[in-house]
């Protein structure tokens, strides 16, 4: 009788494992199509952006065409401010700031370069689970629910258009289940004719724009093949250095080092102070966190929507690999 | 000689409550207003007073929800208080009955006023015509009334010596740009990557019990 009780429940739990990486690669497929349809759908909507204590309402319209894709954000409240995504350059305009441009160094991609590989699987730093049906902005609604196994990066539970796949909102959160973001769509448009009209701001002042560009051609390209300067002595399970760039240009002189796990990354800059001091800080946008401190006379800066803890150890666990010639030592 | 510019300094400070006083109860004039406005923001005296006034018509107002018990100590101190009426003010009854909607159409160009100004602080240069300041942000003048408040960021707030120097929206320049890098090496195509970049900057403080050495210590128990 025992022996038939174990070999029940080593069946069920045989059953449960297979169900789990059935319901994991489902929740795959929904990701790689909420990537697509968000690269490839025309739309415009207004959306609702929740963190830290403060609510924002957004107007966003983004247009795919054959020349890439345009895109305007818009505040609704609050002091105007916008952004403006044309093919590979993005400016950022904010009252009472000078306009930002920044162009993109590498060039545009329909996905996104970090591959989803490692999501599924035993080793999978994150659990991933379908959750049932919704309704938001009006459209029926697919929920996937993305859990993290540590502390080291946040969970997702994400609202998918039922047909297209398209995002409608998103909930950034806690490994203890702690809200920390939360972006939703309150009318959507999707497949929207968009004017190029509607893609031009009101704010823009081309005689305050302050360009950054990276020059030097392929320098600052980023690339997985690149030896990198530095690196954090311990990275967090899952993540792994996807990709190492640098911007030599005269106005600019950094190294971009980017990480990810499949899902969340984040990015490392290191660049020369020239002597001011910087007191350590810590700052969030939404889900984002921003670690600025200091090392060996350069300054450290680590963004990505991975926890304060997390961009706070990387910052102060990074060291320099090989010293560059032109620089002494400290 | 210390006597006579104590006794200077604090007629000069009365004389300053005056017009504070006045703009609070709404009797000031756009420009008047607009001018106050700009040495409020300097002098931490005005100030403070402008904050109590504001506090004394909350409370007279039955607007405050603080202290239960410092609506009645603010009234008892009114009714102590020996205050030389100013020549042409109404009654007080009728000035807080007309005057607060006078004083809220007021305040709203008041703070409008500071806001704007603070922008041309944080831009450290000229601010663009087509520009208009808005209201919702927080300023100097209402972080009394949350003390806890994410602070306003877009260019209004600094962190470090540097950027004290380069001017304080070069530090929120500075991290939008490494933001908007980040998304585009992430290649991420959507509106959910950007839209932080349009948030307020909220700073953190990481609690030392959230430290990585404890998140190292719990995750390794978990194992």
């Amino acid at each position: 009788m025992n022996r038939v009780l174990r070999a029940f429940c080593g069946l069920v739990g045989l059953w449960l494992g297979l169900a789990g990486q059935a319901w994991a690669e489902d929740v795959e497929r929904w990701l790689v199509r909420m990537e697509h349809a968000m690269a490839s759908i025309s739309y415009r909507g207004t959306l609702v952006s929740m963190s830290n204590g403060r609510m924002d309402t957004l107007r966003v319209v983004h247009r795919v065409g054959e020349a890439g894709v345009r895109e305007r954000i818009y505040a609704l409240d609050g002091p105007p401010r916008e952004l403006l995504r044309d093919h590979d350059q993005i400016r950022c305009l904010i009252s009472g700031q000078s306009s930002m441009v920044v162009e993109n160094p590498f060039p545009t991609r329909l996905f996104p370069g970090i591959s989803r590989e490692g999501l599924v699987g035993p080793e999978s730093v994150y659990q991933l689970r379908l959750q049932g049906t919704d309704r938001v902005a009006g459209r029926a609604a697919r929920v996937i629910e993305i859990v993290p196994r540590d502390r080291y990066r946040y969970g997702r539970r994400l609202w998918l258009d039922r047909d297209t796949g398209m995002l409608l909102r998103s909930m950034v959160f806690t490994p203890e289940g702690a809200i920390v973001e939360k972006l939703s769509f309150v009318e959507i448009e999707l497949g929207a004719s968009i004017a190029d009209g509607e893609l031009e701001s009101d704010l823009e002042n081309p005689a305050r724009v302050a360009r950054y560009e990276v020059t030097g051609g392929a320098a600052g390209e980023l690339s997985a093949s690149k030896t990198p300067r530095w690196l954090p002595e311990n990275l967090p399970d899952g993540f792994r250095l996807v990709s190492v760039g640098r911007g030599d240009g005269n106005s600019e002189d950094y190294e971009h080092l980017l990480f990810s796990d499949g899902l969340a990354s984040f990015s490392v800059y290191v660049e020369p102070i020239g002597g001011t001091s910087i007191v350590e800080q810590i700052e969030a946008r939404g889900a984002m966190h921003i670690y600025t401190g200091t090392l060996d006379n350069q300054r450290v800066t680590v963004v990505g929507e991975v926890p304060a803890p997390t961009v706070r150890q990387i910052g102060r666990q990074l060291r320099r690999l090989q010293a560059p010639s032109e620089q002494s030592r400290d | 000689m210390n006597d006579r510019t104590d006794t200077e300094s604090a007629s000069s400070t009365n004389g300053n409550r005056e017009p504070v006083s006045a703009l609070v109860d709404g009797e000031m004039d756009r420009g008047g207003a607009e001018f106050l406005l700009r040495r409020l923001a300097d002098d931490e005296s005005m100030l403070e007073h402008w904050q109590r006034c504001h506090l004394v018509r909350a409370c007279l107002q039955h607007e405050f929800e603080g202290p239960v018990s410092l609506v009645g100590r603010v009234q008892a101190a009114l009714e102590d208080e020996a205050s030389p009426e100013r020549p042409g003010r109404m009654p007080s009854l009728m000035r807080f009955g007309i005057g607060g909607a006078i004083a809220a159409g007021v305040a709203l160009v008041a703070v409008t006023g500071l806001d704007y100004r603070m922008g041309q602080e944080a831009n450290s240069g000229a601010q663009l015509d087509d520009q208009p300041g808005f209201v919702s942000q927080s300023t100097a003048l209402d972080r009394q009334f949350n003390a806890e408040a994410v602070p306003a960021g877009f260019g209004a707030r600094s962190y470090d010596e540097s950027d004290r120097e380069a001017g304080i929206s070069g530090s929120q320049q500075r991290i939008n740009r490494y933001m908007i890098r980040h998304s585009q090496a992430a290649g991420s195509t959507g509106f959910n990557s950007l839209a932080p970049v349009l948030t307020a900057p909220a700073p953190v403080r990481v609690a030392p019990a959230a430290s990585e050495e404890s998140v190292n210590r719990a995750d390794e128990d978990r194992r």
